[in-house]
């Protein structure tokens, strides 16, 4: 809303390059401006200043909008509560939606429909059903596959696991680590949960004020853990853990990933050292 | 233990439904205590919430608050000023165009006098902490003070349990603790029954009791040391381990000769200290 009163920059000066292939999570508390950030990146919102490049393509400040489309196309946005946004009379016609419009013929849409309904566990019979006599996470996972429907090669996880039990929780991101590992997809997850982000991320990028400010892998972010409580965050439960009992022991263990099980082992090897 | 809440031999069906969503639930609430609700989605838990102050009326079976019964028409109007509901969206339950106008809405309904209201807003919004927000507006709040201002808006009424179904699972972590701490002092200062759906494990831990739902049922109910050392129960219930108690059993799996699984990170390091 340039030039109003409720003019406000949410975003300033971020500079931040992906590499192909990155499971990168986006880390930040409400109001850091990660939403803001993430809707540059399929277009949604144009930079009032710099540019966005993904891949070939370029938008950029002022620039024109034909780029949109297929910035649009490469890049496929999970939006928070996406069941909210299903609307068709079938699971399949839904899934359907996104490839018809960007001028899929029908029968091929029909096959994508097929292709992707499987991708997310979920079994054929589900397509002639209407979107809403499923339950809650089936919904949830018909509306990822209508994303998934567009053939992205960027895949944009706008916090997807909010509200879903804990159990739904793992079942959701182990289904977004694997469509990552197996379609070497880049991702990028927007989540309040450093567990989250701990557990399959290559890299961390902290949001704060509009502002880019950490960006590393996770190691090195988890060893700024004064700089994160000073943005409202803090290390996972792991790395808490290991803090305490170096404290206590004296030792200096370090997590190279981030499970309960290798810390576990960390643990239990140092206590085994102690014994001889 | 004086009761504030019982719940007896529920049995409720939405309409068109045909297995029911409570089936036999049956559930004292004691005066003064925290209660957790936990279970998978679809487990019942929002629905037996919602039975608490009436929004939903038993198929078979009765719900008494006090000396009231939330089936009787006499009696719903003091039940529903007795157990305040937060929900879980912040957006959807902030009804004025500021502070003073959203908790004047729910006095303006119970019919209080105007210099009473006055009166009574200036005490609930000191009570959470919000007293500088007064005549902001609620799109200038962020969700965590949105819901400190839902909850200011059931204090006014006076209430004797206070209800949050879901309230913290749409707040970043700040937000989350902010809700928490606020509904604690409530609890711990002023004796208000704490009434919390959550998937939220680590804020069960700290309850008095905890509850868990089932398929429609009551499968447990007991202190959190009891219901969290049963794996299997919490498992087939969609819920995970909190962060101790996991680590706990993978040390176990490592050799580690724990006695038993700990809640905290603190006895569980101190546990290990000794082992060392």
């Amino acid at each position: 809303m340039e030039g109003t009163p409720f003019e406000r920059r949410a975003l300033h000066d971020i500079n931040l390059d992906i590499p192909d292939g990155t499971f990168l999570a986006l880390i930040g508390h409400t109001g850091s401006g990660k939403s803001t950030l993430i809707q540059h990146l399929n277009g949604l919102l144009k930079p009032s200043a710099g540019s966005i490049k993904m891949g070939s393509t370029e938008l950029k400040a002022g620039g024109k909008k034909q780029d949109l489309k297929s910035l649009r196309k490469k890049a496929g946005i999970v939006f928070q509560y996406p069941e909210h946004q299903l609307f068709e009379e079938t699971v399949e016609k839904d899934i359907m939606f996104g490839p018809r419009n960007f001028g899929v013929s029908e029968e091929s849409a029909k096959q994508t429909a097929a292709r992707v309904i499987e991708m997310v566990g979920l079994p054929e019979g589900v397509l002639t059903k209407s979107p809403f006599d499923l339950s809650g996470g089936q919904m949830r996972r018909v509306a990822i596959a209508g994303v998934l429907a567009m053939n992205p090669e960027v895949l944009i996880l706008d916090e997807p696991t909010a509200g879903l039990d804990p159990a739904g929780r793992v079942e959701i991101m182990e289904l977004f680590y694997s469509l990552h590992e197996r379609n070497n997809l880049t991702t990028i997850l927007v989540t309040h949960s450093m567990e989250d982000a701990s557990r399959y991320a290559d890299e961390i990028a902290v949001m704060h004020k509009g502002e880019l400010y950490l960006h590393g892998k996770p190691t090195d972010i988890f060893n700024e853990r004064e700089a994160l409580k000073k943005a409202g965050l803090d290390v996972p439960e792991t790395v808490q853990f290991l803090q305490k009992w170096n404290e206590k022991s004296g030792l200096n263990l370090a997590l190279t990933k981030f499970t309960v099980e290798e810390l576990a082992k960390q643990v239990s090897q140092s206590l085994k050292k102690r014994g001889n | 233990m004086e009761n504030i809440i019982t719940v007896k031999d529920v049995t409720f069906s939405y309409p068109g439904e045909e297995t029911p969503t409570l089936k036999g639930v049956s559930l004292d609430v004691h005066k003064g205590e925290w209660l957790s609700i936990v279970g998978h989605n679809g487990s019942g838990k929002s629905t037996l919430a919602k039975m608490l102050n009436g929004l939903l009326l038993p198929s078979e079976g009765a719900v008494n608050v006090s000396q009231y019964t939330t089936g009787l028409p006499d009696d719903i109007w003091e039940v529903r000023r007795l157990v305040g509901m937060v929900f879980q969206n912040p957006d959807n339950q902030f009804v004025g165009t500021s502070v003073q106008d959203d908790i004047a809405f729910g006095l303006e309904n119970f019919g209080v006098p105007r210099d009473e209201m006055v009166k009574r807003i200036n005490e609930s919004v000191a009570r959470v902490g919000m007293e500088a927000f007064l005549n902001q507006e609620p799109h200038q709040l962020s969700g965590g003070q949105k819901q400190r201002v839902a909850i200011a808006g059931i204090l006014a009424q006076k209430p004797s349990v206070i209800v949050l179904d879901e309230a913290t699972s749409m707040l970043d972590p700040i937000g989350r603790i902010e809700v928490i701490d606020t509904v604690r002092e409530l609890n711990k200062k002023e004796g208000i029954t704490v009434i919390s759906i959550t998937h939220d494990l680590e804020e069960a831990l700290s309850a008095d009791r905890v509850v868990v739902m089932k398929m429609g049922e009551k499968a447990a109910e007991g202190v959190p040391e009891d219901i969290f050392q049963q794996r299997e129960l919490l498992k087939s219930a969609g819920l995970d381990l909190p962060f101790s108690l996991k680590l706990s059993e993978a040390l176990r799996h490592q050799g580690v000769e724990l006695d038993k699984s700990y809640l905290t990170q603190e006895e569980l390091v101190n546990a290990l200290w000794k082992l060392a």
